[in-house]
């Protein structure tokens, strides 16, 4: 099988597991609905930044999420708290798909995860990609004995 | 010309030994006032400065929070250097903020002295801001904290204020010096501290103190502002890392079958 075949089964295993992985991961959150970090994945930063308010530790972001963390303290759900941050400062608060993949790739570059799980995420990156060529590379040359047949 | 070198020999000598003295006592008062010395150089001076100590906030360590504003914003971009306490366990953001707000986190380098870490960074804006957590004492129960935070700024600070948190179900809490004010925000109970013009070099130092009958942390950090942004909240990438390298291993298996 030729290098170009090779190369683009790599390209697209690589382009599959980066789309799972960075949406698994990073542009979804596994933090439950009903913590600070669950909420604030759902609201923009309110310092005019581009992040994303759970990565935001300036004062600004600071007093937002205290206050989600005291809307539920009181029994609030994400929901109704979102709901409240919508009314309160109308649609700004709230994050367009586009600025979740701005602020999540700024916090990416600024280094703003811990370096062990940025590794851990690459191995798993290399070590899935790996495998879908197998596996792809396999069916390639399956498909090309058929068609020899 | 022998007068005239007489002379000449004379008055150089009188000249060079003026400049010795001048020498000397420039050298002398830059050894003896190194913080005059430092303001000669041309150090800008921080405008105002907040630093906020929040003992077993959210973790059993003390998360310290340092945000100003340099007087001079004509003089950034530039390189800056922070003075930070030794048992730094975590330098969460080094940052800089531009006019509009926005967040410019730095790349930094901080090297490890006996009795303090310097934070080197390059600030492009004049606001800056950093937090990290310091580790002085172990967090157990029914025991007491006993530590003290020493303060050091580098450049002179024109409006200084030092805002230390009381734990929550902190007994016997105390703090020396002693503060005049108390200010009540979000639940907690701050002692507040106000200082001009201090020094660069000028070391404060924070004695706190208090006696706690458990080890958790004042706010469970399911509800707390400071929770950090983590990749992974449980083991599924563990999970996944695991099943990619067993798949990667019986795919060999099965071509190695294939092939023999």
């Amino acid at each position: 099988m030729g290098t170009p075949v090779k190369a683009a089964i790599l390209a697209v295993s690589f382009v599959i597991v980066l789309t799972f992985m960075s949406g698994k991961y990073i542009f979804l959150t596994s933090a439950p609905d009903t913590t600070v970090q669950g909420v604030s994945h759902s609201l923009a930063c309110p310092c005019e930044c581009p992040m994303v308010l759970e990565d935001c530790h300036m004062s600004c972001g600071l007093s937002w999420k205290n206050l989600i963390g005291e809307q539920l303290k009181s029994g609030l759900d994400k929901r109704e708290v979102m709901g409240y941050f919508y009314k309160r400062y109308g649609r700004a608060a709230l994050l367009t798909p586009v600025q979740r993949v701005a602020g999540k790739w700024y916090q990416i570059t600024r280094g703003g995860y811990p370096v062990k799980e940025m590794a851990l995420f690459v191995v798993i990156l290399a070590v899935w990609t790996f495998l879908l060529y197998l596996v792809g590379l396999s069916l390639v040359e399956k498909v090309a004995a058929r068609g020899k047949k | 010309m022998t007068k005239n070198g007489k002379m000449s020999r004379g008055t150089s000598g009188l000249f060079s030994g003026r400049i010795v003295a001048l020498v000397a006592a420039a050298l002398l008062v830059a050894a003896w006032s190194p913080r005059g010395a430092r303001a000669a150089e041309g150090e800008p001076d921080v405008g105002f400065m907040k630093v906020t100590l929040m003992p077993e906030y959210d973790s059993s360590s003390v998360l310290v929070i340092e945000e100003g504003k340099f007087a001079d914003r004509s003089a950034f971009p530039r390189a800056v250097v922070f003075y930070l306490p030794p048992n730094v366990t975590k330098l969460t953001d080094v940052c800089s903020l531009s006019p509009s707000g926005h967040h410019f986190c730095q790349l930094f380098d901080i090297k490890k002295m006996p009795d303090k870490n310097v934070l080197n960074m390059k600030l492009p804006y004049s606001d800056f801001f950093i937090d990290f957590d310091y580790s002085p004492f172990k967090a157990a129960a029914k025991t007491g904290r006993d530590f003290t935070f020493p303060l050091e700024p580098n450049y002179n600070i024109r409006n200084l204020e030092v805002l230390i948190q009381k734990p929550y179900r902190a007994e016997r809490f105390s703090v020396t010096p002693a503060s005049a004010e108390t200010v009540e925000k979000e639940g907690y109970q701050y002692l507040k501290y106000g200082f001009q013009n201090v020094r660069a070099g000028e070391l404060k130092n924070f004695r706190i103190s208090y006696f706690k009958q458990d080890a958790m942390p004042s706010v469970n950090s399911k509800y707390s502002a400071m929770a950090k942004t983590h990749l992974f909240q449980d083991y599924s990438a563990e999970i996944i890392l695991a099943v990619g390298v067993v798949g990667i291993a019986a795919a060999w298996m099965v071509k190695r079958r294939k092939a023999a």
